[in-house]
């Protein structure tokens, strides 16, 4: 029974599920600063439609962005 | 006293509570950033609405001076292992424009609306003012977990039923009711969930199958 080797490979084995799950995390920081420059762009361009030829209040803004849903392939890109 | 002086065990025993440690602090971090995300969003939505509204008044198309409340509840991803139960969360934002541009010879109105998740308020400036918002939930979910093995494969199906209804009542300084509204948990066309006065009571029924054929 080699012990050095086991404690080797389970070190192995657990860096790179370690490295998997940081790097999940790192795509899922990038996500949501995307989603702030993307939310800004429309917010910066639905401020002049906000104050313009609408009948009433209730009907949508040109604001119409929302949190996009964060997908399990851009955490984890295959 | 050989298993006290046991090395090897002692730095497992840190690796394990260090690492859960390190798994729940990342679990946070990732709470936070979806929490402030949906804020944000929460925050620019209603600054947009309070400037039409205050643009067109309250449809007659003079200018206005608005005071614009909205609230959203969310249920985010839940760390706890419920099958797509998620974690109830409330974002909230307000927001006052003075858009003043009235037509000749009439008065700037001033209004007060509450928009709470889908729904809106009439016009709460008349009478007493808004006090405080008061929000009661009911929550049911039941979960239950199958496996099925046959021959040729075997199957892992979780299904759960989530039902929720959130009561808000906006009150005056008199704890009387200005404004009540019954909202039940739904889900949209994007699969998001979503509360409404229009949804029905039922559950949301989510579902999903694992099968490893051999």
């Amino acid at each position: 029974m080699n012990k050095r080797g086991q404690g080797t490979l389970e070190t192995v084995m657990a860096f790179i599920i370690i490295i998997i799950l940081v790097g999940g995390m790192v795509n899922i920081w990038f996500w949501f600063n995307n989603q702030m420059v993307k939310r800004q762009l429309q917010y910066n361009a639905t401020r002049v439609s906000a104050g313009y030829g609408h009948d009433n209040y209730t009907e949508k803004v040109g604001w119409g962005a929302k949190p996009e849903q964060l997908t399990e392939n851009q955490v984890l890109p295959r | 006293m050989k298993v006290l002086n046991n090395k090897r065990g002692q730095a497992l025993l840190e690796l394990a509570v260090f690492g859960a440690l390190i798994l729940i602090l990342f679990g946070y971090l990732l709470s936070y950033m979806q929490r402030l995300n949906d804020q944000q969003y929460v925050q620019m939505d209603t600054f947009r609405n309070a400037l039409q509204m205050a643009n067109y008044g309250a449809g007659d198309n003079k200018g206005s001076a608005i005071h614009f409340t909205k609230l959203e509840n969310k249920r985010n991803v839940d760390l706890s292992g419920y099958y797509r139960k998620g974690a109830p969360q409330t974002n909230s934002a307000s927001a006052s424009v003075y858009w003043g541009v009235p037509e000749s010879g009439t008065q700037v109105s001033t209004q007060s609306y509450y928009k709470i998740n889908e729904d809106l308020s009439p016009d709460l400036s008349e009478g007493e003012s808004v006090d405080d918002v008061a929000s009661v939930s009911s929550t049911s979910f039941e979960e239950s977990v199958i496996k099925q093995e046959t021959p040729q494969s075997i199957k892992n199906i979780r299904v759960s039923s989530l039902r929720d209804t959130i009561t808000t009542t906006l009150v005056d300084k008199n704890d009387n009711a200005l404004w009540t509204v019954k909202q039940n948990l739904y889900r949209d066309a994007n699969g998001d969930y979503k509360y409404s006065k229009t949804a029905s009571e039922a559950p949301v029924v989510r579902s999903r199958t694992w099968e490893t054929p051999f």
